[in-house]
């Protein structure tokens, strides 16, 4: 296989993972702190590298200290959850500066670990990013009801005597594992693209979480095909063309959803209504 | 103790990156006070990344002297982008919209970067700065930046307090919630702009965040929050700065300048939190407040 | 100006709605100045949808709005809001004080200290509801009845010529209650008209002169004692969910 075909092949597969996991990542409630991962893994694919072992490995454990480390932070009640992940996300990128910087061909390694180097894909990525996706459908499959329900009611998921930590921490480990097979391929601050952006365009156009799910799925693998072509045929970054044509899509998508709200109110008044969990952008106060 | 925090900044260009950091972490603390009250923590990383097409534009149109004036316009652009995007559609949440904007954004700088030749040290200067080559007309214009925030800040103190403690009742109390928000936000873009080509679009976020959350630890009155603040900011600017040189020339281990800065901070921060947990135990009921 | 003679507020056949169902339909009525009316209806029944249509928040399909005589957005400055203390975030850094001194905000003015005036007034609004010993404490630190007492002397600061309250007594200590009901009547006393909504029909009889029943639609509007009847309540409430006992009414949260 080429080195653009194995691109495509990974691009496809990264998107549709990526797709599955991000309609978790949006019903939980989690981008910023997704974002955060990302950038904290980073210094563990910069750490990886220099000591010499997998790079799946070594940013699979830093992966896990990060997100204990945001857990940690945001137990201190005047800190708040954002800010704590702010500090874990700035530490984490300097210290993968830091690491980088020591070393001799620093920018060319920066960039590499940055926003991606897709083209350089080789066999084992792609066995990587496939049992990533194995795992991420297996999780979805047999845990997706707790997971909408964790999501949607939290208290009542806890009065119902299910565990929120077991829950919480699955889905976690799912993200983190979606990450580091994601920032070979898109890099590590391209990477979120992938785990939120084709759920946020699902959510526009789905009005239930399977439908959500199918469109997210979709799009993902859709837009990386794009994205490599597009990358391939202009001569620019990948992980950047990846990037750019999702979010496109999300801004096209916007438009008609909002020209479609605009013309009929009771089509505002369905697609409003998509998910439950997720009324976050509403402005309307609350009725006592 | 001399050699490493004094003697170094005798070199002209150590002096002037030493003054541009002093100034934008004290002016970053100050401002991160308000980002730390009104929890806008991810609107502040959305801004740094969004700016950083600016960056490229106003690099490739107008070469060094262009930078400025490029993130500019893209963090005013991209400023009012968010603010319309983010209340017009009910289906979009705030943080998904956040999210997809600023790997949108952050892409397409890389997308434009990538065409030029010698792409890869372009992007690194983007992203972690140049702070060792600060030029005294930069330093000028990081000046003038800290009088504006510092003059909006100062009017408009009174009214951003309120909507940030209680915005249904400042609404009542007949403050205008949607110009007072675009104020914020144009007042955390002037300051990322201000700071992108020291720190760079990526590291600027712990300037704005980590100063004030130390702040925070320590104190809780507001008065003395904001003075704390910009005092952490700019210290961990000038310790970083020293670390990273002296690391640099006696030890022969290249640290890179920004990178540093923001590790002393969050070593600062991390030492606050230390010694705020052994001084006061907080009681063993608490419980963080929303765990993702 | 107003003068003392003209009414404090006036509703007329006032309509708001949020989707195609309106949220409020008809509402009319008149408060004068020193006059308080309770805003009695069950949950969801739009009476703080009428809160911020006093306040000029929302935009009205249809009727009028007059508060002391103008329109509500102009009259904003000389009323004064007081929303339920826990919808504020507690970790907040900030100090009674400050927050009682937010009342006097729009007459200090950008620039220019707090005077001497504008602190006498916050300290005098602190004492009223019985916290002047609290105005160094950090406003998370006080119970939720007194964070309640602290926003009611942020209003009081601001010297109003209306005053809105929106749930004031939900989850408010006997003591706080207390102190909240005095304040209100000292209130009154100077010539402030009260709006308050509230599920507590004894609170109506103890602090209002007069009640508005409502439930989308108005169900009544007069003095307490002759509005106040079983029958209009059950049909604002729908006929259940609600128990009498003597002079004094409760309603049952369902």
């Amino acid at each position: 296989m080429t080195a653009v075909g194995r691109a495509i092949v990974e691009a496809v597969l990264l998107g549709a993972v990526g797709g599955l996991i991000s309609v978790r990542v949006l019903l939980r409630r989690l981008p910023f702190f997704t974002l955060a991962m990302t950038h904290a893994t980073f210094p563990g694919v910069v750490l990886a590298a220099i000591a010499g072992v997998n790079l799946y490995l070594g940013s699979g454990v830093f992966g896990v200290l990060v997100v204990l480390g945001v857990l940690a932070l945001s137990r201190r009640p005047e800190q708040g959850t954002t800010t704590a992940i702010g500090i874990v996300l700035s530490a984490g990128f300097a210290l993968g500066v830091i690491l980088l910087s020591a070393r001799d061909g620093f920018a060319k390694d920066l960039t590499a670990y940055t926003v991606g180097q897709i083209l350089t894909v080789g066999t084992g990525d792609l066995v990587a990013v496939s049992v990533v996706g194995v795992i991420v459908v297996v999780l979805v499959t047999t845990a997706g009801r707790r997971l909408t329900f964790r999501a949607f009611d939290p208290d009542g998921h806890a009065a119902a005597g299910y565990s929120p930590a077991g829950i919480d921490l699955a889905l976690l480990l799912a993200v983190e594992a979606v990450i580091i097979v994601a920032v070979p391929a898109v890099g590590a601050i391209l990477a979120v693209a992938v785990l939120v952006a084709p759920a946020a365009i699902a959510r526009l156009w789905a009005r239930d979480i399977p439908m959500m799910t199918a469109v997210a799925v979709a799009t993902g693998a859709g837009c990386g095909l794009a994205g490599v072509l597009v990358s391939a045929r202009y001569d620019v970054a990948a992980g950047g063309s990846i990037t750019v044509v999702t979010g496109g899509l999300f801004a096209v998508s916007l438009a008609a959803t909002a020209a479609w709200n605009a013309v009929g109110r009771r089509g505002g008044s369905r697609l409003a209504r998509v998910a439950p969990g997720s009324t976050g952008g509403e402005r309307r106060f609350r009725e006592t | 103790m001399d050699q490493i925090f004094i003697a170094p900044f005798a070199h002209p260009f150590m002096g002037r990156a030493l003054a541009e950091l002093l100034v934008l972490g004290a002016l970053a603390g100050t401002v991160g006070v308000l980002i730390l009250l009104r929890r806008l923590a991810f609107m502040t990383d959305a801004l740094t990344h969004t700016v950083f097409p600016g960056v490229v534009i106003g690099y490739l149109l107008g070469g060094e002297g262009g930078v400025f004036w490029g993130a500019l316009a893209a963090a005013a652009a991209a400023t009012a982008a968010l603010l319309t995007l983010m209340t017009r559609h009910r289906a979009v949440t705030e943080d998904a919209a956040l999210a997809v904007l600023l790997t949108t954004f952050f892409a397409v700088g890389v997308v434009l970067v990538s065409r030029e030749s010698g792409y890869t040290a372009d992007l690194t200067a983007f992203l972690f700065g140049r702070i060792l080559t600060v030029t005294p007309q930069q330093l000028t214009e990081t000046l003038v930046v800290t009088a504006l925030v510092v003059a909006a800040l100062a009017v408009l103190r009174r009214p951003l307090l309120a909507r940030a403690f209680d915005p249904e009742g400042a609404r009542a109390a007949g403050y205008r919630i949607g110009l007072l928000d675009l104020a914020t936000n144009a007042v955390v873009a002037l300051v990322v702009v201000a700071a992108v080509r020291a720190v760079g679009t990526v590291l600027v976020i712990a300037l704005l965040i980590v100063p004030a959350a130390a702040a925070r630890l320590v104190s809780d009155r507001l008065v003395l929050i904001v003075p704390i603040a910009a005092a952490i900011g700019a210290l961990g600017g000038w310790a970083g700065l020293a670390v990273s040189y002296d690391a640099s020339v006696h030890h022969g281990l290249r640290l890179a300048s920004g990178a540093t800065v923001v590790l002393v901070l969050v070593a600062g921060h991390l030492g606050a939190l230390a010694a705020v947990t052994i001084r006061r135990r907080p009681p063993a009921a608490r419980t963080a407040r929303s765990t993702p | 100006m107003n003068t003392p003679t003209d009414p404090a507020l006036e509703l007329d056949e006032v309509t708001v709605s949020y989707g195609p169902a309106p949220a409020l339909e008809n509402i009319g009525g008149v408060v004068g100045p020193g006059e308080a009316v309770a805003l009695i209806g069950p949950n969801g029944a739009g009476k703080s949808t009428l809160i911020k249509a006093i306040l000029g928040l929302v935009p009205l399909v249809s009727g009028r709005i007059t508060v002391l005589g103008r329109t509500p957005a102009q009259a904003r400055r000389e009323v004064a809001y007081v929303p339920q203390a826990d919808t504020l975030d507690p970790e907040f850094p900030i100090s009674v004080g400050q927050v009682v001194l937010m009342g006097r905000y729009r007459r200090i003015g950008p620039l220019r200290r707090p005077r001497a005036a504008d602190r006498r007034a916050a300290g005098d609004a602190l004492e009223q509801v019985g916290l002047a010993d609290r105005a160094r404490h950090r406003f998370g630190t006080l119970s939720g009845g007194q964070r309640q007492r602290v926003l009611l002397a942020r209003a009081i600061a601001a010297e109003p010529g209306l005053l809105l309250l929106d749930e004031p007594f939900n989850g408010v200590d006997a003591v706080s209650e207390q102190a909240l009901l005095n304040a209100v009547a000292v209130l009154k006393g100077q010539g402030t008209a009260v709006v308050v909504s509230t599920h507590d029909l004894a609170l109506a009889h103890l602090a209002c002169e007069e009640v508005c029943l409502l439930n989308r639609r108005q169900y009544g509007f007069g003095p307490t004692r002759l509005t106040l009847t079983p029958d209009r309540l059950r049909a604002t409430y729908g006929g259940h969910a609600l128990e009498l006992r003597g002079d004094r009414v409760i309603v049952a949260h369902s």
